[in-house]
């Protein structure tokens, strides 16, 4: 800023008074190193404006009107009174805790495993890395029907084999019943998520130098030791960030849930998200909706700030390094 | 003061629109499904040749996505002229002041089948023109009753449906009968077919009353816990449409579906369909469903939208439409009485099933906020389904429910 | 305390041998500099040696034991890497207690082992730092530390001052040459660089293509290369290579004409050679003496004036690059010829295999 800036410079005053032609002005105008800056922020601010700041006010405001199909009028905190009263509410917030941390828990331990498997010097390596990728690649919703095919208790797979080897003696729809629904889900959200995080992790691993491992072998350390003081400690930030990332992305997970059990059966797969969108898009109850987004965003802004602590933290500790 | 102003002129500007519109209209059309757009193009041909100058733009949309489509543009202000909407939203529509009623002429009036008018009437008005009608049979598979050792006689009562299925499911291992169970309209639509069959009732359209906590209720509920142990496995993760897959591929037994399940029923299989089984308390019923054609209000022309409306409903549209050739529904109209010699369900047992059963019908409950009704009954017939309450506190606590959406 | 033998090393990564037939005895308290050019196989053997790679054939005998199929902790060796790999998440206290943790020592003997290294190599204040936080030179203290707390039999050091700049390089040099007279253990270090092998080995082993070239004192691969490449590969500047033809062989004399016609009488012992053949002679930089009579005439084209001597760089014979080490004050301008003589017994002799003559004036420095 100071080096450059104009006003340092001995012949400001000179030019400036000359500035009156329409060159002049704009010399002036970009020599002012803070307008030369809005004027660059500009087109990104008025995007953010319109595309995240209005619709963030908008839905706040709607969260205090009955807004539904006929019309909207201001009912104050009536909402959120009827939300944090409701016992159905309370349990659909609980239920999308659980569902996060089974689902981060599984794809951090799995993306862990895989992502050292992978690491290993295993004859096939490079198959095996690129088999990780499919649920990766292949579009969320196409993976979805994939799972509910295989779901299916009278025409699915897994009901097909377990009842050949006999652990069923009839057909089983898993997304039939409550706890089944829900393990389905959650194991479909995981099969999703998973290979990024192992992908991540393995990237991550693959950056831990080899001298490490191998001084620490000379050293006598076991692999399970190796592991633990030098792989976990190494690609922590990576844990980290992966974790945080994965419980964003979790808790907004809708695809999955919305394709499998639209949030059924009797509400057993319905996690604020899938209750926002079932309130404000399907029902047309805007303003019940928008007092459930409004949660929704304020348990995101924490989220996202225990992971920007997270980050400082990470970079505070590795900087020296 | 600015804003006053401003509103002013868009006041004024939409009004010379409207103005404008008045003489050369065009009509935005929504309709579901891509099964008989050529007649409904026939249509407005004709519609197009009578009020020279307008013309109909016609949009088909899926059927998951039609009826939403029209309430997202009537919220937003710029409804449909003409869209084709089930009933049940009727209520909620005419209550937000977002559709116009419409005058359905005497003569009509008497044509319509008995009950069909009572679908679209709230507040002593007609809020749109009844368009698609369905009465529901009980369909047999007789290979499996034979399979069974049964013959493949109707059940006429509950008792005799669930022997029947025991029987299938004991001696066959397959589903004895098919319920749908998954949060969907249908579940509720199945349900109320037995809750009719049994004298019950949701609620009373005279007096705006909740009548769903009732000893017929609670029969229905209980019968329908005992279905669900001779029914294919989880009926929660089913839609009627997966009920029929089953029953094509030979696993189910029975099944309740529309006069157009024959059509799509696969060929080899010997079929009986039969009037829905009466309960203890009451007579074999049936749902009775119609689609509407409403006329949105805020287009700028609301009565030519009418005319069209009322020109897709009536006489040969409208038969085609009924007509195997066209979806295979319920007749709407007593075309007999209309100067048809032979309508296609006149002397055809098949058909006798479903015409047979209009009088003793019962309309969809209508309620202001339908979806949440809808909800709240399939909620209660999950928890049966899922033996996750008793069925007489799943019943009040819909009952009680029902009190907000009424 | 320890001896180490290499017996009939071979390593092959698929079709490609890195080393052929290694065979090696290290004798206990000694400082083995393994050298050569990249590539040679050097590093490959110290890891074998380490238990880092296993020798396609032939054996490791440490203290009389065969410990080729060893883990590297029971081998009793301890390793520093050329990249130091110390753990950057863990204090310098723990990367040089690492060792001990591995090997589960309480907590009292750790300190006090760990305290021990640091105040041999200076690190007392820097214990609790992490590894981001300190000077190359420190790392790499940290890096001995690691090794020597265990007490091992033997030290491997792998380039261990390739990374450090050129003044860190002497320093750590001196310290390294204090360090295993304080240790007074085996050690062999591998390097690429000669003065490092020159100024800290007991013995030099210098490799090439996988194969032993020689091994011996620093003198003695000074004064008695085995071979044309040892010859060139030890000492700086390079030793200068002038083909010659043999005139007259004599007992204890071999008479040369060089390429340019100069004349040269040189006190070897020859094998297999005889008048007409060709041979090359050998002359160290430093070994040259401006000479107006001298044989040899040197086009200098580059003069480095490093004080106490300069060295000039030029061509003899046209086209062949040479190199001289002349006096600090010669006057010599660039791009003018020289003439240069040498002592007699300071040449070399090579015959056309590149195999050395014994040298016969030089005997008494051995």
């Amino acid at each position: 800023m100071t080096h450059a800036s104009g006003d340092l410079l001995p012949y400001q005053g000179e030019r400036s008074g000359s500035g009156k032609t329409k060159q002049g002005v704009l010399k002036r105008v970009f020599r002012s190193e803070a307008t030369f800056a809005w004027l660059l922020i500009a087109p990104a601010a008025i995007y953010l404006i319109l595309i995240v700041a209005w619709p963030l006010v908008e839905t706040i405001r709607l969260s205090f009107t009955n807004a539904n199909i006929g019309g909207e009028a201001y009912i104050g905190t009536a909402n959120y009174e009827k939300l944090l009263s409701s016992r159905k509410f309370s349990q659909t917030i609980s239920r999308t805790f659980y569902w996060m941390f089974l689902s981060v828990s599984f794809k951090i331990i799995f993306g862990l495993i895989g992502a050292t498997l992978l690491n290993a010097a295993i004859p096939g390596r490079a198959l095996f890395r690129m088999l990780v990728m499919p649920p990766w690649i292949v579009p969320v919703a196409i993976g979805c029907f994939g799972w509910l095919w295989l779901y299916n208790g009278h025409f699915g797979i897994i009901s097909g084999v377990l009842q050949y080897v006999g652990v069923l003696d009839g057909p089983f729809e898993f997304l039939a019943y409550k706890n089944s629904a829900f393990y389905s889900a959650v194991i479909t959200d995981v099969w999703v998520g998973l290979p990024m995080v192992t992908i991540f992790m393995l990237a991550a691993m693959q950056g831990v130098p080899r001298d490490l491992y191998e001084a620490a072998y000379v050293d006598g350390a076991s692999r399970w030791y190796r592991f633990r003081r030098i792989t976990i400690p190494q690609i922590l930030p990576v844990i980290i960030t992966m974790s945080i990332l994965s419980v964003i992305w979790t808790f907004n997970s809708f695809e999955i849930i919305w394709i499998l059990t639209e949030g059924g059966p009797r509400s057993a797969t319905t996690t604020l998200i899938i209750d926002t969108y079932k309130m404000a898009i399907a029902n047309f109850k805007f303003g019940q909706g928008a007092a459930r987004a409004v949660i929704v965003v304020t348990l995101l802004s924490v989220f996202s700030l225990v992971y920007l602590f997270a980050l400082h933290q990470i970079k505070k500790r590795f900087e020296a390094a | 003061m600015r804003t006053k102003l401003l509103f002013a002129m868009a006041a004024s500007a939409a009004a010379l629109m409207g103005a404008s519109a008045a003489q050369s209209a065009e009509l935005h059309f929504i309709r579901c499904g891509d099964n008989g757009l050529d007649q409904d193009r026939k249509v407005i041909a004709a519609f197009e040749e009578k009020f020279p100058g307008n013309t109909v733009n016609m949009e088909s949309l899926p059927w998951g996505t039609c009826q939403d489509k029209s309430l997202k543009l009537a919220s937003a202000g710029s409804p449909p002229s003409v869209s084709y909407m089930g009933s049940r939203t009727l209520k909620q529509l005419a209550d937000n002041n977002l559709v116009v009623d419409v005058k359905i002429s005497e003569d009509q009036q008497k044509a319509y089948q008995p009950g069909v008018l009572n679908t679209v009437s709230y507040r002593d008005k007609f809020w749109g023109f009844p368009r698609a009608f369905s009465t529901k049979g009980l369909f047999l598979n007789c290979d499996i009753f034979e399979e069974a050792g049964l013959a493949c006689e109707a059940p006429k009562t509950w008792d005799e449906m669930y022997t029947a299925a025991k029987a299938i499911k004991d001696k066959t291992g397959k589903a004895g009968v098919g319920l749908a169970g998954k949060d969907f309209d249908n579940t509720m639509h199945q349900f109320l077919n037995y809750l009719y069959s049994n004298g019950g009732q949701v609620i009373d359209p005279s007096t705006n009353e909740i009548t769903l906590n009732s000893q017929n209720t609670l029969e229905t509920l209980k019968f329908y816990g005992k279905l669900v142990d001779v029914a294919q496995d989880g009926p929660t993760a089913f839609e009627r449409t997966q009920v029929r897959d089953l029953f094509n591929d030979n696993k189910v037994g029975m099944y309740i579906d529309g006069p157009w399940a024959r059509g799509q029923h696969k060929e080899g299989i010997t079929t009986k369909v039969a009037p829905i089984p009466a309960g203890p308390n009451g007579v074999s019923g049936t749902l009775l469903i119609t689609d509407s054609l409403a006329v949105f209000k805020g287009s700028g022309h609301e009565e030519l939208a009418m005319e069209f409306a009322r020109m897709m409903t009536s006489g040969e549209s409208q038969y085609t439409l009924d007509s195997p050739d066209g979806w295979g529904l319920t007749p709407i109209l007593k075309y007999e009485e209309l100067g048809w010699e032979k309508p296609f369900y006149k002397d055809d047992p098949y058909w006798a099933v479903f015409v047979d059963s209009i009088p003793t019908g019962g309309p969809e409950p209508l309620f202001v906020d339908y979806k949440a009704m809808q909800t709240t009954i399939n909620s209660m017939i999950q928890g049966i389904i899922l033996k996750d309450d008793t069925a007489e506190n799943l019943v009040a606590i819909a009952a009680e429910e029902l009190e907000e959406f009424k | 305390m320890a001896t180490l033998q290499l017996q009939n090393i071979v390593k092959s990564f698929g079709p490609t041998t890195v080393l052929k037939d290694v065979n090696l005895s290290i004798e206990d308290k000694e400082f083995v500099v393994f050298v050569g050019p990249s590539g040679c196989g050097k590093t490959t053997l110290l890891r074998i040696v380490a238990g880092l790679e296993i020798a396609s054939e032939g054996s490791i005998i440490i203290d009389g034991k065969d410990v080729s199929d060893d883990h590297p902790i029971d081998r009793g060796i301890s390793m520093v890497f050329q990249s130091y790999a110390l753990y950057p998440h863990l204090s310098v206290f723990e990367n040089i207690a690492f060792p001990l943790r591995v090997a589960k020592r309480p907590e009292d003997e750790i300190k006090d082992r760990v305290h021990k290294a640091a105040a041999i190599l200076q690190l007392e204040e820097r214990l609790e730092h992490k590894p981001g936080q300190l000077s190359g030179g420190q790392r790499q203290r940290v890096a001995i530390g690691r090794s020597i707390v265990r007490n091992p039999k033997v030290f491997l050091f792998d380039e261990p001052l390739s990374n450090l700049d050129a003044a860190l390089r002497g320093d750590m040099r001196v310290e390294l040459s204090k360090l295993h007279k304080s240790l007074d253990t085996t050690m062999i270090y591998v390097t690429h660089d000669q003065v490092e092998a020159m100024t800290m080995a007991d013995r030099i082993v210098v490799l090439n293509g996988g194969v032993v070239e020689q091994c011996g004192t620093p003198m003695d691969l000074y004064l008695h290369p085995r071979n044309k490449f040892v010859a060139g590969f030890i000492g700086h500047p390079k030793m200068n290579f002038v083909s010659a033809m043999v005139s007259r062989v004599e007992d204890r004399l071999l008479h040369v004409q060089l390429q340019d016609g100069g004349l040269m009488s040189l006190p070897v012992a020859c094998q297999n050679i005889k008048a007409g053949d060709n041979v090359e002679i050998g002359i160290r930089p430093e070994h040259m003496q401006l000479d107006d009579n001298g044989p040899i005439a040197m086009h200098v084209e580059v003069l480095e004036r490093l004080g106490a001597h300069s060295i000039a760089y030029g061509k003899v014979n046209g086209d062949n690059a040479f190199c001289a080490s002349l006096p600090g004050m010669a006057e010599i301008p660039e791009g003018t010829t020289i003439k240069l003589n040498v002592k007699p017994e300071d040449a070399y002799v090579f015959d056309a295999d590149g195999l050395a003559q014994q040298r016969l004036g030089a005997l008494e420095l051995a």
